[in-house]
């Protein structure tokens, strides 16, 4: 039997597991936190599911669905592993509670997802205070653990994401007081990227020339002649694929991407290694990734010489 | 507190004020620091190169380089009893055109003047054997013992050792006012008054206002200077295993590249005089500068992401030697305008300021747990079991570990505290995914809190 490990436990990675368990694979999906689901978990906001499901759930509920599915498809979901290399050889080393292991594949894949950009990727101007944090880490601590961050945010950018922001601030009883759009890349669609007009938000299309802090929490935020008295400065979108472990294994990156560079079929530089969904590039739908995991399991499995029928 | 008199208050806790402390206090003496930041080596010493400098370009014959020789040694004595890391690097001084080449054989000779004798010159065929991604240089002079250590945990323990000697360190006391009553100095802070038989100045950035404030005159000017760094991704230290010196010129040390104890690459500091005290702030021109010059010197680094940015501020004064000033009959010692040597200087700063004051030898240094290892070459916490969970996966920080820095003698007072007790949300994702956890750990636990009041 074709012994697969799936690192990291998003619907890229529960997808493609799920598809391998089904057609007969030993699976081990790797997942570094105490909960597999990924980025859905934190999203608060609908809708997901409708391409898995065909129905509308909230972030949580349909990450609650892609584990379940793995979980009852034979995948064996291990939590708190931390992949800390990848060997030559296929062995991965891991990090548990328990101690150091190490553990042997026939194949991996990477499904290590994305972030948003740091402060300091983006090299923002001025002090480094609270305050300044991404929608991620935001999300975080708002649905997760109900702690507020900052009392009058500002918003940086206009991906979707950032309209996630706006309504997760107001969601906190904290509305944003402005959004500054002065950010390359790109916008979110019609209808979403409407809602600051909608809500009758200031906006802004100046570049931040400085971050004033007081007591080491932001207090005003400048852009040329402009100033904004702010607490918070929320930074949205422009995403990075989570290629760390890639990078230290040695495993190529794509630098127009700056995801894991892969073939059509997406076999990266390592034999044996495959990667999917936003690893690969920026941002794509949880449903994206999904069906791009699950279209990936047959590709695993022809190369290890299975014949390729679907289980379903 | 204010009627019993301490025998010395150190104000500053920088990693002078400290090291300082902790000689004072191993002697025997009762020792008050008084810190105005939320936290120890929150102001000039929170950020450095983190180099152990072997004194081969410092001033011949100065108090500087006495001090970073002797503190050289002090820690290479300590490393072992201490639990110091130490990742060694030597570095190169090197030399890309005509001029920083013909520029070598003073350095090398006033290294060797220095005492530094092992420094020797490196063909461009031996840089390029040593260093092979570096872009190709002329020649450079090679300095051997130039090595990275962790810049602040040593700090934390010494700090550890003045608190376990009966020492008191307070932050977030700002010293405002103070006056010799003829046999104790009678010093007024945001948090009270303390007397203290002898004072040292070790207030860094503010160490021309406390001299104006207790002396009524000081014999120097700080004048802070900027250094904006960038940190590159992990992956970059594989690049590059010896610290790259530029040929200096007249106000610095130039733009260093460096090796970090944390498993990173380093390129910093700039140097721009600033009027503000308190606000080392970064810039996105200086940054973008740092960046292709990082490129300039070592190519493979244009396509390396960014991990961190930050800028420090260095007490600099109108003067380029430190400002050691002792005043016998009030027992007041200034130790002024301490730059980028100071963290090397600091054990011998120390040991100077034990003798200008007449104190004793240093008695047994107390049994302690020991200290944190957050080297990347060596084992670290994770590796363990029984670690509950990874907080922070970017540079894989255990709850075992933060548990441990709030639970400590010294807990953090905000999560710069934390940052550098732990290097949680220190890495690539600087907190995306560990932010929410972290203040979650740390909630009530902080003096700054990261959430919101």
């Amino acid at each position: 039997m074709i012994r697969v490990a799936v690192i990291g436990g998003g619907p890229a990675g529960l997808a493609v597991a799920t598809e391998l368990a089904l057609r007969g694979a030993q699976v081990d999906l790797l997942d570094r936190l105490a909960q597999a689901g990924g980025v859905p978990r934190l999203c608060a906001h609908s809708p997901f599911g409708m391409r898995e499901f065909r129905r509308i759930l909230s972030g949580n509920a349909y990450a609650n669905r892609l584990v379940s599915a793995a979980t009852a498809a034979g995948v064996r979901i291990r939590n708190r592993h931390t992949v800390t290399g990848i060997e030559a050889d296929l062995t991965l080393r891991l990090s548990t509670p328990e101690g150091a292991v190490s553990q042997t594949a026939d194949a991996v894949v990477m499904a290590t997802g994305i972030r948003e950009a740091s402060r300091a990727e983006r090299l923002l101007p001025g002090d480094r205070p609270l305050g300044v944090l991404t929608t991620g880490a935001l999300q975080d601590m708002w649905f997760a653990r109900g702690a507020r961050p900052f009392r009058r945010p500002v918003i940086l950018g206009q991906e979707l994401v950032a309209m996630s922001a706006i309504l997760t601030c107001r969601q906190m009883g904290t509305p944003p007081v402005a959004l500054i759009r002065s950010i390359n890349g790109p916008i979110a669609a019609a209808p979403f990227r409407w809602l600051p007009q909608v809500l009758r938000m200031p906006i802004i299309d100046l570049p931040i020339t400085d971050l004033i802090a007081r007591e080491g929490r932001l207090e005003r935020i400048v852009l040329g002649d402009r100033e904004i008295s702010a607490d918070g400065l929320v930074l949205t979108g422009d995403w990075r694929p989570e290629v760390g472990l890639a990078r230290m294994s040695g495993i190529a990156i794509d630098t127009a991407t700056s995801g894991l560079a892969v073939d059509a079929a997406f076999r990266t530089s390592r034999r044996g290694i495959y990667a999917c969904g936003n690893v690969l590039r920026g941002v794509r739908t949880a449903g994206q990734c999904w069906s791009e995991g699950r279209a990936l399991a047959a590709t695993v499995l022809a190369d290890a010489g299975l014949a390729v029928n679907s289980a379903a | 507190m204010a009627n019993v008199a301490f025998d010395v208050a150190v104000i500053g806790a920088g990693v002078v004020g400290i090291a300082t402390a902790r000689r004072l206090a191993l002697s025997g003496a009762r020792v008050l620091v008084l810190e105005k930041g939320a936290d120890v080596l929150s102001g000039a010493s929170k950020a450095n190169s983190a180099i152990l400098h072997t004194g081969f370009d410092a001033p011949e014959g100065s108090v500087e380089l006495a001090c970073m020789q002797d503190g050289y040694a002090a820690f290479q004595a300590l490393k072992g009893q201490m639990n110091l890391t130490q990742l060694d690097t030597g570095a190169m001084v090197t030399a890309w055109t005509e001029a920083q080449e013909a520029a070598l054989p003073a350095i090398l000779a006033a290294a060797h003047r220095n005492g530094v004798s092992d420094c020797r010159m490196l063909t461009a065929q031996q840089v390029a054997t040593r260093e092979p991604a570096l872009a190709p240089a002329r020649a450079a002079v090679l300095v051997p013992r130039e090595h990275v250590i962790d810049p602040w945990t040593p700090f934390h323990g010494y700090a550890a050792q003045v608190l376990a000697k009966g020492g008191t360190i307070l932050r977030q006391t700002e010293v405002t006012s103070g006056h010799h009553d003829g046999q104790n100095w009678q010093i007024t802070t945001s948090r009270g008054a303390f007397a203290a038989r002898a004072v040292v100045n070790a207030a860094g950035l503010y160490g021309d206002q406390i001299d104006l404030a207790f002396l009524g005159q000081t014999d120097f000017e700080i004048r802070p200077r900027k250094g904006q760094f960038v940190v590159f991704d992990k992956a970059a230290a594989r690049l590059l295993s010896t610290i790259i010196l530029p040929v200096p010129e007249p106000r610095t040390k130039g733009v260093v590249l460096t090796p970090t104890i944390f498993g990173n690459l380093l390129i910093g500091p700039t140097a721009e005089e600033t009027p503000d005290r308190d606000r080392p702030t970064t810039s996105t021109d200086a940054l973008d500068m740092l960046l292709t010059k990082a490129a300039d010197i070592l190519p493979a680094l244009r396509e390396m992401p960014v991990t961190a940015t930050y800028a420090g501020l260095r007490p600099a004064t109108q003067f380029k030697e430190y400002r050691i000033h002792h005043d016998a009959s009030r027992n007041w010692v200034t130790v002024g305008g301490i730059r980028s040597t100071g963290l090397t200087a600091s054990l011998g700063l120390a040991n100077h300021v034990a003798g200008l004051l007449g104190a004793s030898e240093c008695g047994p240094a107390p049994a302690l747990p020991a200290l944190p290892t957050l080297a990347e070459h060596l084992p670290r916490d994770w590796q363990n079991p029984g670690y509950g969970e990874i907080v922070c996966h970017c540079e894989m920080v255990t709850r075992r570990e933060i548990e441990a820095a709030l639970d400590s003698a010294l807990p953090p007072g905000d999560l710069g505290g934390l940052r550098r007790r732990t290097r949680c949300a220190m890495g690539r994702c600087q907190g995306f995914n560990c932010l929410g956890r972290i203040e979650e750990l740390t909630r009530s636990k902080l003096s700054v809190p990261i959430a919101a009041t």
